[in-house]
């Protein structure tokens, strides 16, 4: 049996023992050559600046042997200095949605997740647990955290729950462990389990992958309503559009193919045949950003996967599609 | 802990991967390794890589990630490119995050920028997967069950830079040995976790791409290339005591099947020369054919056939040449000028 406990008020007072050195600092993006300050706490950040412009980038800290000791996240927002926080290896970063970002961390005896205002510059822990945290990703109306975990004794799927973000913080299981359902069991094993919303925020992606494939699970947020999708085939989860679920090809190396599956009949089209990266089109959820071609020739389409209809992207350097 | 749920974790895989071919019907008969795509490297390309700045391995991935090229080198058995680390090359390879590997990568290669350069990343020591953390045999005090062997991880890395997609195993796992390139490494001690040289099936589909890299080399056991055998006699008609000089020439099949394979000279096997009297169903075969040393692929010998007989070359490849054998063309040679019972026309030479 394995145990949970969650806290919106305890957690943020653990966040305070995160608090370091809090100097001042200007406030204009030229402030980013400065060191970082530390990311102090908010108790509640939900009541904090929702100012859009929020942005994190995440790196590893690998000691002088080679062994990946944790990522060094840093947090920043226009209006403000950024912030860093130290992360242990197992950790994992979503948004920024409504300008909190996502952040989910074990050490090794216990995971917590925190949401982090990027204008205020500060963050509050929403849920600690006894078991691990694998990935969390916030609701587009920031009502709820959907977090995925694991067992901590034998790192068993324990599925999806739905965090509510409100003072009663409610957990409940919305997604089962992975191993129900029959076409991940076939599948086999699952290295990486991804989360993601749709451009509304209305279902919500789970996607178990191993090297063989993908399979995702899209649950109707509202109903709960289930559908399945993929198998051997299916790479890493790009986005979700409509009704067409976007992935990679199980490819493992670049180019790769860029596919859309119908979420209704399972059928694949292939958007890209050798793409090197890929990712929801920021300015407009209805469509993909797909680069194309090498360093010296690389191109972006924005396509749209309900017809698969492409057109060159004169907004998005390629350099900022990420696979 | 975390290696044994990985190396068992490999052989469940394997064999899902089979169900849910099968279920496709899209199994394949065990054959080269398909094609990654793009464009190739050129014949015996070098082709130069260093670490990417920021995101150099540690020193024993260095060393592991050479060996795995020089372990490329030396099992390619075709003219597929050639790699070696020089300080300033425009090929990366890359440490830690960020990189290109999906999700449930260990490691992973980007040949997009074929033939001037490539791009490798390779995850760190520890990093975090849904079953634990990730461990290479080579990082210190990590031989242990469970660690990935980073050597023939780069090794399959570099398959995939040549042009090597992943191998379609066999259901029961019984072509291994055939291929470097899985879909998902075993991790130590399962049996055939360090692979050190190319598999048939690698070397195959190399080939294919870049042509053998000599005229007399094998051809990997995973093929099965048709072959074409003629025959000439010059000149076709003598007279008693005269010779005949017998050329015969071996090639792989033309044809877009064979891909850089096609029309190629075979030289260094063995070509024998055989006869027949006109009518006859029985050959007798005459003698081994030499190799030209001047000309790929042709066999050449001279005789003084005393009679007129039908001949013809014949090729039967040797056990683990992916080759198959054929026979020429079948050619007469008419011997003229004695007539009556002192001619020996029924006198075998």
């Amino acid at each position: 049996m394995w145990r949970r406990t969650w806290n919106l008020r305890l957690g943020a007072l653990g966040a305070v023992l995160l608090v370091v050195a809090l100097a001042p600092l200007a406030t204009t993006r030229a402030t980013r050559v400065a060191p970082p300050e530390a990311l102090g706490a908010c108790p509640d950040v939900a009541s904090r600046s929702r100012a859009p412009g929020g942005w994190w980038s995440n790196r590893p800290v690998i000691d002088a042997d080679g062994t990946l000791r944790g990522w060094r996240l840093r947090l920043g927002h226009p209006d403000r200095s950024d912030r860093e926080l130290m992360l242990p290896p197992e950790a994992a970063v979503s948004g920024p949605t409504a300008g909190l970002v996502v952040v989910a961390d074990d050490d090794g005896r216990r995971s917590r997740i925190r949401l982090v205002s990027t204008a205020a510059g500060c963050a509050e822990a929403v849920l600690e647990d006894a078991e691990v945290v694998r990935r969390a990703v916030l609701a587009a109306d920031e009502d709820a955290v959907y977090l995925h975990l694991v067992r901590r004794t034998d790192r068993a799927d324990l599925g999806v729950w739905r965090l509510a973000t409100d003072a009663a913080a409610r957990l409940l299981r919305v997604l089962g462990p992975a191993t129900d359902e029959p076409r991940i069991a076939t599948l086999g094993p699952i290295w990486s389990t991804a989360l993601g919303l749709d451009g509304e925020g209305r279902r919500l992606v789970a996607q178990s992958c191993n090297p063989l494939g993908c399979v995702a699970r899209i649950v109707d947020l509202r109903t709960l309503r289930t559908t399945v999708v993929g198998g051997a085939g299916q790479g890493d989860l790009i986005a979700l559009v409509g009704a067409r679920l976007v992935t990679w090809a199980s490819c493992h190396g670049l180019p790769c193919a860029v596919q859309a599956f119908d979420i209704t009949t399972g059928r694949r089209e292939i958007l890209e045949v050798a793409a090197v990266s890929a990712a929801p089109f920021p300015g407009d959820s209805r469509f993909v950003a797909i680069s194309i071609g090498h360093d010296d020739d690389r191109r972006t389409l924005l396509v749209d996967p309900q017809t698969g209809a492409a057109r060159p992207d004169g907004t998005t350097p390629a350099s900022e599609v990420q696979r | 802990m975390n290696g044994h749920r990985i190396w068992r974790a490999s052989g469940i895989l394997a064999g899902a991967l089979a169900i849910s071919l099968t279920a496709h019907g899209a199994i394949l008969a065990h054959g080269p390794d398909p094609l990654l795509g793009g464009t190739l490297w050129g014949q015996d390309q070098s082709v130069a890589y260093t670490w990417r700045t920021g995101q150099v391995p540690p020193t024993w991935m260095q060393a592991a990630i050479d060996a795995g090229a020089s372990d490329s080198n030396a099992s390619r058995a075709a003219r597929a490119a050639v790699l070696m680390r020089v300080a300033g090359a425009t090929s990366l390879i890359a440490y830690g995050e960020p990189s290109s590997c999906g999700a449930a990568g260990i490691a992973c290669a980007d040949r997009s920028g074929a033939p001037k350069s490539f791009r490798m990343w390779v995850r760190a020591q520890g990093y975090m997967f849904d079953w634990g953390a990730l461990r290479w045999c080579q990082a210190p005090g990590s031989n242990t069950n469970g660690c990935y062997d980073a050597e023939s991880v780069a090794l399959h890395e570099f398959g995939h830079v040549q042009v090597l997609g992943h191998h379609e195993d066999l259901a029961d796992e019984s072509d291994w040995a055939d291929t470097v390139m899985h879909t998902v490494a075993r991790a130590k001690p399962k049996a055939g976790y360090a692979p050190r040289a190319y598999g048939r099936c690698d070397t195959a589909r190399l080939q294919l791409e870049y042509d053998r890299r000599t005229t007399d080399a094998l051809f990997s056991s995973c093929l099965s290339i048709p072959t074409t055998l003629t025959l000439s006699a010059s000149p076709s008609a003598i007279g008693v005591g005269e010779s005949v000089s017998f050329t015969a020439s071996l090639r792989t099949a033309a044809g877009t099947a064979q891909r850089a394979l096609s029309n190629d000279p075979i030289s260094g096997r063995l070509v024998v020369l055989q006869r027949r009297t006109s009518g006859s169903m029985a050959w007798v075969t005459v003698l081994t054919m030499t190799p030209s040393p001047s000309s790929d692929g042709t066999y050449g010998t001279t005789w003084s056939p005393t009679a007129t007989y039908e001949w013809q070359a014949v090729f039967a490849a040797p056990a683990g040449d992916g080759i198959t054998g054929s026979s020429s063309s079948v050619i007469t040679v008419t011997v003229s000028g004695c007539s009556g019972l002192g001619c020996p026309q029924s006198v075998d030479r």
